[in-house]
C-alpha cells in the first residue's frame, strides 16, 4: 500500500487524538517500517491492518466505522492534493464513475506499484448508481467512506445500500441514490 | 514532562527516518528520470534525423515535380482568383511566345471568339465551391493571329476546408488531331460521293459495255450469213477490222474506269514540285498534232501535292484540246496566276468549242460528246475529282467554233508545304 494512505491515516488520527496517541500506537504495533512513512514509499498492507486494529482497540471504535471516517478525510485531502484530476467533475456521480476509468488509471501512472480496487458501475436510473467494488484488500468500508465523502463534497442528499457479494468482503455492491 | 520529551524525540527520529527514506526513493526516481530523459533525447535525435530526411525527400520531390511541370510537353497553368498566376514554358511556346514570359495574362484574351461559350462553361465550373473537373476542346489565339485547337483539362486543388483555392489547367495541343479529324471528315464525304457515283457507275457500265458488245454480236451474225453464200472477201475483212476497233474501245473504257477509281481512292503521295515542269512532262506524254503549238503564260508556282494526279489532270485537258482542233494554226496555251486563296491554272485552245448546254454534263462520269467512239468520257470526271481533292474547282468557258478555256483552281492551303 502506498505511503500516502499511511500518512493520511496518521494525519487523521493526530487531528483526532493528538500526536502522543499516534506515537504510542506506532510503538505498540511493532511495525517493520517503524512507522517512518513517506508518501512516495510503499509498505506492507499488513501494517495498515495492524494500525487499524490497534486504533480500534485503543479507542473502542469499530473498524468499519474507522474506515468510513478515514474515507471521508482521505477524500477531502485527495481532492486538495490531486485536484487537477477531479476539477472537471460536475457531480458526485460524475466523479464516482470516473474513479475506475480515469482517476485510478492516472494514479497507476504516478505510482506503478499502487494496489487499486476495481469498480464496475451502471445506472439504475438518473438518480441511482450501482457500483461493484472488488479488491483483495477488502477495504469496502473505506470505499463506502470515500463514496459518502464524494456525495457530501458535492452537496448531494444521498442514501447508500451496501450488499456483500462475496462473504469475505472482497466483492461488495453499493447502490447509491440521490434523495 | 520527561515522558513528553520522550515522545517528541521518538517522533523526531521517526520523521527523520521517513525523510531519509523519502530522499532515497526520490534519488532513485531521479536517476530513473535521468535515464528516461537520456532515452528520450536519443529518440528525439532519431526522430529529427528521420524528419530531416523526409524533408529532404520532400524538397527533392518538389523540385522534381516542378521540373516535371517546367519541362512538360503539355501546357500547365496555375489559375487562382480569376487569373493565371503561373505557367510553364510549354504553354507560352504552344502559343508562339517562345522564351517570352507572359506575365499578368487574362486567359480570356486568348480565347477564340467563337469558343467563348466553352470558356464561359469552364469559368463557371471553377467558380463553384464544389471541386469539379472539366475537359473541353477550345481554340486559343496564337501570337501570329492563328488559332490553335487545344484540349483543356481543369483540376482543382483544395484547401483545408475542401474548397478549391487554385486550379491547374492542363493544355494540350490537339491541332494535329483536329486536322486529322477534318481530313477524315472530308474522306468520309468523298467516300459518300464515290458511293453515289458507284450506283451511277453500275448503271452506265452495264449500258455502255453492253452496247459495243451487242455490236460485236450483230457483226458476227452478219459474217456468218455472208459466209453461207460466198467465200471470205474484202467486206468480211472490213467487218473483222470493225470488231477489232470495238474491242479496242472496250479496252480503253475499262482502263479509264481503273484510272478513275485510282484517283477516287486518293492515294496520298505528296511532294514538292513545280507545276510548269509537271505540265511539260504531261505534254511530252501526249502526241500533239503538228498544226497545234503549246504555249505557256504566267509564273508557275511550286506546290506540295501528288505530282502524278496533277500530271493526269493536265494530260486529260491537253489531250482533249489537241483532239478537237479544226483550225489550221491551232494552239493550246497553259496559264498560271493566283489570288489570295487559290492558284489558278488555265488550259485554253482555239478548237471547236463546246455548247453551253453540255457544260454540266461534260464532268459527269462517262459523258462524252464525241460520238466517234474514240473518247471514253472518263477524263474530265477525273480532272474534277483531283481538283476537288485540293479544295478547288474546275470551270469551263467556251464558244462554239472559237475555242474553249478550262480554268482550275487549287486551294493554296491544301497544296502548301506543312512546316
Ligand atoms: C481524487 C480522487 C482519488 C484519488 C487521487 C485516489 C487515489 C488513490 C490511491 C493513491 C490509492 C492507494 C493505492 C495504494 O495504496 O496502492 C487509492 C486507493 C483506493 N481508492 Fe482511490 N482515489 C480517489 C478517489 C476514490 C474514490 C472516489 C473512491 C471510491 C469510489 C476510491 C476508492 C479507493 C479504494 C477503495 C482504495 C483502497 C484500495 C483497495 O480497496 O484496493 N478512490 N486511491
Amino acid at each position: 500500500m502506498k505511503g500516502v494512505v499511511f500518512t493520511e491515516y496518521l494525519d487523521m488520527l493526530e487531528n483526532r487524538y493528538g500526536f502522543e496517541f499516534v506515537e504510542d500506537l506506532i510503538d505498540e504495533c511493532n511495525l517493520a517500517s517503524g512507522g517512518a512513512y513517506t508518501s512516495v514509499g510503499t509498505y506492507e498492507d499488513a501494517e495498515m491492518v495492524s494500525l487499524m486494529v490497534k486504533t480500534s482497540e485503543k479507542t473502542g471504535e469499530a473498524i468499519p466505522d474507522l474506515q468510513k471516517a478515514f474515507g471521508h478525510s482521505m477524500l477531502q485531502s485527495f481532492a486538495g492534493k490531486y485536484g487537477h484530476w477531479i476539477e472537471d467533475c460536475k457531480s458526485g456521480f460524475d466523479l464516482l464513475t470516473k474513479v475506475d476509468n480515469y482517476i485510478h488509471i492516472e494514479v497507476r501512472k504516478l505510482y506503478p506499484d499502487a494496489g487499486l480496487p476495481k469498480f464496475d458501475h451502471h445506472f439504475e436510473d438518473d438518480k441511482t448508481l450501482v457500483m461493484l467494488y472488488s479488491s483483495p484488500r477488502k477495504l469496502s468500508s473505506l470505499a463506502e467512506g470515500l463514496i459518502e465523502g464524494t456525495m457530501i463534497a458535492f452537496g448531494h442528499g444521498y442514501k447508500i445500500d451496501k450488499k456483500m457479494v462475496e462473504a469475505d468482503g472482497s466483492k461488495v455492491e453499493f447502490t447509491i441514490s440521490i434523495t | 514532562m520527561k515522558e513528553k520529551e520522550d515522545v517528541l524525540l521518538r517522533r523526531l527520529k521517526r520523521e527523520r527516518r521517513a525523510r531519509e527514506a523519502a530522499e532515497k526513493i526520490i534519488e532513485e526516481k531521479s536517476a530513473e528520470l535521468y535515464q528516461v530523459n537520456q532515452r528520450l533525447q536519443a529518440m528525439n535525435g532519431e526522430l529529427n534525423k528521420a524528419l530531416s530526411t523526409n524533408v529532404n525527400k520532400l524538397r527533392q520531390s518538389q523540385t522534381e515535380n516542378f521540373a516535371l511541370v517546367e519541362n512538360a510537353v503539355i501546357g500547365v497553368l496555375f489559375y487562382a482568383e480569376g487569373r493565371v498566376v503561373k505557367m510553364n514554358p510549354a504553354f507560352s511556346e504552344m502559343l508562339g511566345y517562345e522564351g517570352e514570359d507572359l506575365y499578368d495574362i487574362e486567359l480570356v484574351d486568348f480565347i477564340f471568339e467563337k469558343d467563348m461559350p466553352v470558356f464561359d462553361e469552364i469559368a463557371v465550373s471553377i467558380r463553384k465551391e464544389v471541386p469539379t473537373r472539366l475537359v473541353k476542346e477550345i481554340r486559343l489565339k496564337t501570337k501570329n493571329g492563328n488559332y490553335l485547337w487545344t484540349k483543356v483539362q481543369t483540376a482543382p486543388i483544395l484547401d483545408d476546408e475542401d474548397i478549391p483555392k487554385l486550379h491547374l489547367f492542363f493544355v494540350e495541343n490537339i491541332q494535329k488531331d483536329k486536322e486529322y479529324e477534318a481530313k477524315q471528315q472530308s474522306l468520309i464525304g468523298e467516300l459518300q460521293e464515290i458511293n453515289d457515283q458507284l450506283g451511277n457507275f453500275a448503271h452506265v457500265v452495264s449500258h455502255d459495255l453492253k452496247a459495243p458488245l451487242n455490236s460485236v454480236n450483230t457483226l458476227l451474225e452478219w459474217i456468218r450469213e455472208h459466209h453461207k453464200q460466198k467465200p471470205l472477201d474484202a467486206e468480211v475483212h472490213e467487218f473483222f477490222e470493225l470488231i477489232g476497233e470495238r474491242i479496242a474501245k472496250m479496252y480503253k473504257l475499262i482502263h479509264g474506269v481503273m484510272d478513275y477509281s485510282k484517283v477516287a481512292r486518293g492515294e496520298e503521295v505528296k511532294e514538292c514540285f513545280n507545276v510548269r515542269e509537271a505540265v511539260e512532262e504531261a505534254v511530252s506524254l501526249i502526241t500533239i498534232p503538228n498544226h497545234i503549238s503549246v504555249k505557256f503564260k504566267g509564273e508557275f508556282p511550286t506546290i506540295h501535292a501528288n505530282p502524278m494526279k496533277l500530271k493526269q489532270v493536265f494530260m486529260n485537258l491537253i489531250d482533249n484540246a489537241s483532239r478537237h482542233n479544226d483550225k489550221k494554226e491551232g494552239f493550246i496555251e497553259i496559264g498560271a496566276s493566283e489570288n489570295d486563296r487559290f492558284w489558278i491554272f488555265t488550259v485554253e485552245d482555239n478548237g471547236i468549242g463546246i455548247a453551253k448546254r453540255h457544260f454540266d454534263k461534260i464532268f459527269k462520269l462517262f459523258n462524252t460528246l464525241d460520238t466517234s467512239g474514240k473518247q471514253t468520257g472518263i477524263g474530265l470526271a477525273l480532272v474534277s475529282k483531283v481538283v476537288e481533292l485540293y479544295k478547288g474547282k474546275v470551270t469551263v468557258t467556251s464558244e462554239l467554233g472559237v475555242g474553249t478555256t478550262f480554268e482550275l483552281t487549287l486551294n493554296k492551303k491544301m497544296v502548301q508545304k506543312p512546316n
